[in-house]
């Protein structure tokens, strides 16, 4: 009778022991899944942003609009968008290699008396959604050396 | 008749200081990639901030040059200057405000030949102070909402 008592109490611990365990493993495992989602979407946000970034540098360094085609490096898609790809450092990379990032630059040009006001849509995504959009202008004066 | 209490062994305290250094570290991680967050947002919206002011200077440049080209003497220059722009001899310049307290300072050299040179082309923002930051317990419960 007696030894059957402790018995009993043994399992009772250690059933109460296996769902504190439980209970604290899933807590930390939920908050430790949102830490990783949160650190993930802070890269490449970060990321995202720089190379939005570059590129309208790029722009404000370039002396028209086909010198900065050609400083981005891009290709141009069907629809006259600018494409870049780039790698999970945020690196250009190659196209025939999956790209973590693609850079989609639009352009429109509005006529000035004197020039031309580029205005550059810069759209940074990955494989499934938009990551960070920014826009941008550069006056192009048509007689720049006057 | 003899009760004996359920005692802790060894084992159960072993899970609970296990249970307590993983916690720790959850909640460390929890906060860290919270900040990583907020930070990666602020830099987002500095950026833009930061591109809404070219912008406008660059509309401005682009203002300037037709009021260059239309003008045909400085009392007309004057006129068709952009609204906001300081002429002072040959140097032209402004302060553009932008929504949070960022600003950009543009100065330009009119030349002989009717053209102009950009002299300067800073940006500046006002630091507000350092925010209050957000509780512990606060932050975590917000980020896992």
């Amino acid at each position: 009778m007696h030894k059957s008592r402790r018995g009993a109490a043994f399992y009772v611990e250690t059933i109460l022991l296996v769902l504190f365990l439980l209970l604290s493993l899933t807590v930390l495992a939920r908050m430790l899944g949102t830490a990783r989602q949160l650190s993930r979407e802070a890269r490449q946000l970060s990321c995202a942003v720089r190379i939005a970034q570059d590129a309208a540098e790029q722009l404000a360094a370039s002396d028209s609009r086909e010198d900065f085609a050609v400083l981005l490096g891009a290709r141009q898609t069907e629809d006259g968008t600018l494409a870049r790809a780039y790698n999970a450092e945020g690196a250009p990379a190659a196209d025939a290699i999956p790209a973590a990032y693609t850079l989609l630059c639009r352009l429109e040009e509005t006529a000035q008396p004197h020039g031309v006001l580029l205005t550059a849509y810069f759209t940074v995504c990955n494989d499934s959604e938009a990551l960070y959009e920014l826009e941008t202008q550069k006056y192009f004066c048509a007689q720049p050396g006057k | 008749m003899e009760s004996r209490p359920v005692r802790l062994g060894w084992l159960s305290l072993l899970v609970t200081v296990v249970i307590l250094c993983l916690a720790t570290l959850s909640v460390l991680s929890l906060s860290t990639a919270q900040a990583d967050w907020a930070q990666a947002q602020k830099q987002a919206l500095q950026t833009e901030s930061v591109y809404a002011l070219e912008r406008d200077g660059q509309q401005w440049l682009a203002a300037l040059d037709a009021a260059l080209g239309a003008a045909h003497d400085e009392t007309s220059l004057d006129t068709l200057l952009p609204p906001d722009t300081v002429r002072t001899g040959s140097r032209v310049c402004t302060l553009q405000k932008g929504a949070d307290g960022r600003s950009l300072s543009i100065a330009a050299e009119l030349t002989a030949d009717g053209g102009y040179r950009v002299v300067q082309w800073s940006q500046s923002a006002e630091w507000a102070g350092e925010e209050e930051p957000p509780a512990l317990f606060g932050t975590l419960f917000g980020a896992m909402d």
